[in-house]
């Protein structure tokens, strides 16, 4: 095992592939993927449905079954490799060195068990805090998380709570043992926009407090914007784009970040104006074509593209890899 | 917290009456089960002997009574071990799949027999006696436990709290155990009810058809064999007994069907409402 310090980055992915045995044959939906976090830092993966985010997330966190599913590449967490450790170690670990948290906090808790032992269950299964200390434990963690009556709520069942509280809740599990790693995957999408950005706030105060990284996954550019200081963009299982987020928004070279960039609504746009779209849907899996994944729907692609797969290159300065043979053709797209 | 109180509470007074008046029948009458009196043999009922007496001239009200605890208990040993093996299959069914293979193709077999049949044979193979015949029964019974319970824990199964639970590091066993096994409570519930009566009647028809608990003790099945031979000239030997079947089915059956329909808002709505309405009586009390 290397030595952690040696190692600078909290989290590193080196060519991460995951394929699914499904009745019509191997799909992989995540192809060669490759990011790494820091520590204090927070990592946006961005893409639309279908794109390989979630798969991500999963393997990261060890969740796909070996029978049907099958996870290539490394993954190292704080210089020690997570994907050769047996399942039995790396369960052991989940919920310890890395948390999650889930898109749908309404379905993330169990119906029949009250919040506090929900909560207390994850510190039952990694620490050997007496049942008194585990009690305490969960009130001053409801209260970080900005419940207010943490006494009541621990004693309240799932369906008593709203989704923002949910999702609090659910927050307040998965730092219960201060990870150094949380992944989650996207924590706001269930919820309206104004409890949307007090959970973004929340985790941003989380992550100042405790210094962890977090990985967001997410198809919400607001929530990149708000929370990421560096973002991977994926697109049909692979990294498209991977810069830091200032550069993202100003200087998009991909024309699937361009594109999702221009498909935001925005404050100043005519009214009742048809918003940007891109156009066509993400290739299935079972059917990606020979070149860019990408080419089918883009306004710019040429035979090259059709014919030959971009690699991932770095752009500029060390930080900006782009996957496109064109990307420092800065035109305006379309 | 049910629905439908008045009617749950009137068959659940019968059901209890049954029971006590089976299992203190000593209090109501001196003669014993099994001792005859060939002088009294086949007395229609009078207040001697309540349900009259049998061709050995042994009171039918103390052997209907010992023969209603027999049922009981062959009904509630059945309910409990087809209702522990049936939860465990079927737990371990829905949580892994290779296992599901195997064992739900074990059940589909046990399903093709008529479960009388089934009992009949598995008693023959044993012998018969009051052991043999619980243990045939729970077999019978297993698979439709086993079945309805796989079903309702692979719903909960992909509920998100379940990878939620992985993702905080729960081992499978108690994820299966402390997680899943509360969120199937209720069709459990349900299940083991609908066995208790339906095992106390095929125990009947056993016994009626001879393979099930064999004389000299009582059981309301051989009861009616014995008084079918004189049912025309002594009907209470058949009536009486006849009698406690249908009222204790139709009891256990009413209260089985009133658990379900209160359990049927949702499967996680009567574990949390049992508990919310002993919270509230201990805030109460």
């Amino acid at each position: 095992m290397a030595d952690p310090l040696d190692e600078p980055h909290l989290l590193r992915v080196n060519n991460l592939q995951v394929s699914f045995a499904t009745p019509k044959g191997v799909v992989t939906p995540v192809r060669d993927v490759s990011f790494h976090v820091g520590r204090h830092e927070t990592l946006g993966i961005i893409g639309e449905s279908g794109c390989g985010k979630s798969v991500t997330a999963q393997a990261l966190m060890g969740l796909l079954t070996p029978r049907t599913s099958r996870v290539d590449g490394e993954i190292i967490l704080s210089g020690e490799r997570l994907d050769v450790l047996s399942s039995g170690t790396r369960r052991r670990r989940s919920g310890r060195d890395i948390a999650m948290i889930f898109q749908d906090p309404l379905s993330s808790l169990n119906p029949v068990f009250t919040i506090g032992f929900q909560i207390e269950e994850s510190l039952r299964l990694h620490t050997s805090l007496k049942r008194q200390q585990r009690r305490e434990k969960v009130i001053s963690l409801l209260e970080q998380v900005g419940i207010p009556e943490p006494a009541r709520c621990a004693s309240a069942y799932p369906h008593e709570l709203s989704g923002g509280m949910r999702q609090r809740v659910m927050i307040a599990i998965a730092v219960s043992n201060s990870p150094s790693l949380l992944i989650a995957d996207e924590p706001t999408t269930a919820l309206d926009a104004t409890i949307q950005a007090q959970i973004l706030d929340l985790l941003d105060d989380i992550k100042r407090q405790s210094a962890m990284g977090i990985v967001i996954i997410t198809h919400d550019l607001s929530v990149v914007a708000r929370l990421c200081q560096r973002v991977v963009v994926l697109y049909a299982g692979q990294v498209v784009e991977e810069t830091d987020v200032v550069t993202l928004f100003q200087h998009p070279r991909h024309p699937y970040t361009r594109a999702l960039l221009a498909a935001r609504p925005s404050a100043g746009r005519e009214p009742k104006s048809r918003l940007d779209e891109i156009r066509g849907s993400v290739p299935a899996l079972d059917a990606l074509p020979q070149g860019c994944a990408f080419a089918g729907r883009c306004s710019r692609a040429t035979t090259r593209c059709l014919e030959d797969s971009p690699p991932l290159r770095m752009l500029g300065g060390a930080t900006h890899q782009v996957r496109c043979w064109y990307a420092e053709n800065t035109g305006s797209p379309s | 917290m049910l629905h439908n109180n008045t009617r749950l509470f009137f068959w659940g007074g019968v059901l209890v009456a049954i029971v006590l008046l089976s299992f203190c029948s000593s209090l109501f009458s001196p003669y014993d089960a099994y001792s005859i009196d060939p002088l009294s043999r086949l007395k229609p009922p009078d207040a001697a002997h309540w349900f009259g007496t049998d061709n050995f001239g042994r009171d039918l009200f103390v052997r209907v009574a010992v023969a209603v605890r027999v049922s009981l208990s062959v009904g509630a040993a059945v309910a409990l071990i087809a209702g522990f093996t049936g939860l465990t299959v079927g737990l371990l069914c829905a949580w892994f799949r290779p296992l599901d293979l195997i064992l739900m193709r074990v059940c589909d077999g046990l399903f093709a027999f008529p479960s009388l049949l089934l009992a009949i044979a598995i008693v023959g193979v044993l012998g018969p006696n009051i052991a043999n015949v619980v243990l045939a029964l729970s077999l019978v019974y297993v698979p439709s436990i086993a079945r309805v319970i796989r079903g309702a824990a692979m719903v909960v199964k992909e509920k998100n709290f379940i990878e939620a639970l992985r993702a905080q590091g729960a081992s499978s066993g108690r994820i299966i155990w402390l997680h899943l096994l509360p969120n199937v409570i209720s069709p459990l519930i349900v299940q083991v009810t609908w066995v208790f009566s339906v095992a106390i009647l095929t125990e009947a028809a056993l016994s009626f058809l001879g393979s099930g608990v064999p004389a000299p003790t009582p059981s309301l099945g051989n009861l009616l064999l014995e008084g079918k031979a004189v049912i025309f000239t002594a009907w209470w030997m058949t009536f009486f007994p006849g009698i406690a079947i249908v009222l204790l089915i139709l009891a256990l059956n009413i209260i089985g069907d009133d658990l379900r329909d209160g359990a049927e808002p949702g499967l996680k709505a009567l574990p949390v409402r049992v508990m919310r309405q002993l919270k509230k009586g201990a805030q109460r009390g």
